[in-house]
């Protein structure tokens, strides 16, 4: 196996007990290579989003085991956990998610210092420029359209250089214009280096991807190839 | 960004609920720091008035409960009820260095009250040490004439050679006190005969003063005068602690209502905190997201916490002390303090200010620990499903 940066084997995610015991995943086992541009697809509560925040430590596998960029999830405790979430992952999510009651510029910086990165306070600046937010850093989430404030997030998750962004419908609520500037940003990170894994409905989007897996009933049902643009 | 930026923006997020909680510690804050130092003050004032009287021991008629005894402080009328042949064998006892009668009674000076005390001049004097402010002392032991308080000079604009009256009997101001901070300032004296035959009370007197040669022979002095008079003794000590012990339940019926305060108070953080970790379980979530773990978590709402102690104590403390300036003598209102400016009821002490400021932060962080907690328990899984 070449560079594989994620990668799951036999995975499992159970909800309730007894009766009422509901599988949202059931024994997944993939990998991602390092690099990689993938795209999670499939219909609405079938584990696409479990499965995302399993890989990305937020939540704990039922069954099965984690390995991420070298590091069993499994074996980590809260606090290690928490470090990994802060180095190594970026998340980008369908709301935005920022803190509205911080500005652009401190929703980038709050992610500098829980993640515990060695970065100065500069670097949030420089991120917000990069992504042609320099004017807007000291507006409020509020102040800014939807296609802003996802450049926001993405600044917040890369804030400390993580290797990997996970992204739960990244495109979900921007309309054609912001989603065509954020796919090309994509592009650029995963030129870049960046990892990206992605969950969408949208089948434009996956397009961009080099690989699509189509999840259903907690199983992984396709994998699809298509290469590098 | 750090820790404290972070808990300042969200201290301050929802003004209203930040403001009233903050009222809310503060108030509590404010009731338990007005409750201290008029206390304390009260105590302070009740020590100084017993070393004002000058004697180590208080000879009284037998039976008198504490409520009597105050008036021994506070100089308000009593029932005169020590004979004066007592008095007699009392300064015959060995120890007993001078034994000065008191007789308390009032008058009714333009319309208002004025305490009148029959003294010994002489021996007075030697007792309290008392400087003249303007005019003369007595110069004998039945002059017809009357020794006024400082204040009483300044409330009725009193100088010497002036007019004054007692019961009706016109009597010469012969001089006025130097202002001794007790409540000579605020009574007046004449000599114990004359006092006895205004006030038709032939023969007798309210309480005597009693200074011993030896400090240490106290109690057997006190056990004899009892002996060879049918009187009570009680040492100075005994005085300050029978009252204290009335103020003091006063006060304890106070600082139950200034618990109640500040418990509720304490209530009021633990509500406030609930509400803003339910408000913000997503920002919670993505908090953990990005890194955090519950050890910030946790930290981030115990410094919310303490902070509404701190600022509520800092607020607290201003506005008790004010509060117990403007309504300490309503607050401590009973026979003791009804002889005193309201100012002296006060005592404030850095001491008590750093206890209150140090109690109101503990008590805000022991508020903050359930909802800090329940902050930790949040998976960051559940706390983002909420959109």
């Amino acid at each position: 196996m070449s560079d594989a940066i994620i990668e799951l084997k036999k995975v499992s995610k159970t909800y309730g007990s007894g009766d009422a015991e509901t599988k949202a995943i059931s024994e997944v086992s993939m990998t991602v290579e390092r690099g990689g541009w993938v795209a999670i697809m499939g219909p609405s509560g079938h584990g696409k989003s479990t499965l995302l925040q399993l890989i990305g430590g937020l939540d704990r596998p039922s069954a099965g085991r984690i390995m991420l960029d070298g590091s069993e999830l499994g074996t980590l405790d809260a606090a290690e956990l928490a470090a990994v979430r802060g180095k190594k992952i970026g998340f980008v999510f369908q709301f935005f998610n920022l803190m509205p009651h911080l500005t652009a510029l401190e929703n980038v910086e709050i992610a500098l210092w829980l993640g515990g990165g060695t970065h100065s306070n500069g670097r949030a600046m420089d991120l917000l420029e990069r992504f042609g937010l320099g004017d807007k850093a000291h507006h409020l989430p509020s102040m800014l359209s939807g296609g802003q404030q996802q450049r926001v997030a993405i600044a917040r998750a890369l804030a400390n250089e993580p290797d990997i962004l996970l992204m739960d419908e990244p495109t979900g609520n921007l309309d054609s214009g912001s989603e065509a500037e954020l796919l090309a940003l994509l592009g650029e990170l995963n030129k870049a280096g960046k990892t990206l894994l992605m969950v969408t409905h949208n089948p434009v989007v996956a397009q961009r991807a080099e690989r699509v897996l189509q999840v259903k009933d907690g199983r992984i049902v396709a994998d699809t190839w298509k290469g590098k643009h | 960004m750090n820790l404290g930026k972070l808990v300042w923006r969200n201290l301050l997020r929802r003004r209203g609920r930040f403001i009233f909680t903050l009222a809310g510690v503060s108030v509590g804050m404010a009731a338990f720091v007005a409750l201290m130092t008029i206390g304390q003050g009260l105590k302070d004032e009740i020590k100084k008035q017993a070393q004002g009287l000058g004697a180590n021991l208080v000879v009284t008629p037998k039976g008198w409960c504490a409520y009597e005894q105050i008036s021994v402080l506070t100089g308000e009328q009593l029932p005169s009820a020590i004979p004066m042949s007592e008095l007699a064998k009392i300064r015959a006892v060995p120890g007993v260095k001078s034994a000065v009668p008191h007789l308390n009674e009032k008058t009714a000076f333009r319309n208002q009250p004025v305490l009148v005390i029959g003294i010994w001049p002489e021996e007075m004097r030697a007792l309290q040490k008392w400087g003249i402010d303007s005019g003369r002392y007595f110069n004998s032991p039945d002059e017809r004439g009357i020794v006024i308080g400082a204040a009483i000079a300044k409330q009725f604009k009193l100088r010497p050679d002036d007019a004054f009256t007692v019961r009706g009997k016109p009597l010469p101001i012969i001089g006025v006190l130097r202002e001794a901070g007790s409540k000579d300032d605020i009574a007046t004296f004449i000599p114990l005969a004359l006092a006895q035959q205004i006030y038709d009370v032939q023969d007798k007197v309210s309480f005597i003063a009693v200074q011993v040669s030896d400090l240490k022979k106290m109690e057997a002095v006190s056990l004899k005068i009892q002996e060879v008079a049918n009187v009570a003794v009680v040492t100075d000590k005994q005085l300050v602690s029978s009252v204290l012990s009335i103020v003091g339940s006063v006060g304890a019926a106070m600082q139950a209502v200034a618990a109640v305060g500040v418990l509720a108070a304490a209530f009021g953080i633990v509500n406030t905190l609930l509400t803003a970790v339910h408000e913000r379980r997503r920002e919670i979530g993505i908090m953990q997201a990005l890194g955090s773990t519950r050890r910030t978590l946790f930290l981030a709402f115990m410094l919310e916490s303490g902070l509404y102690g701190l600022l509520g104590g800092i607020l607290g403390v201003t506005i008790g002390v004010l509060a117990a300036y403007l309504f300490g003598s309503y607050l401590t209102d009973n026979a003791f303090t009804a002889s005193l400016h309201q100012s002296q009821t006060v005592a404030i002490d850095y001491g008590t200010i750093l206890l209150t400021l140090g109690f109101s932060v503990c008590l805000a962080l022991f508020a903050g620990l359930y909802p800090a907690y329940r902050a930790t328990k949040l998976s960051p899984v559940e706390a983002m499903r909420h959109v």
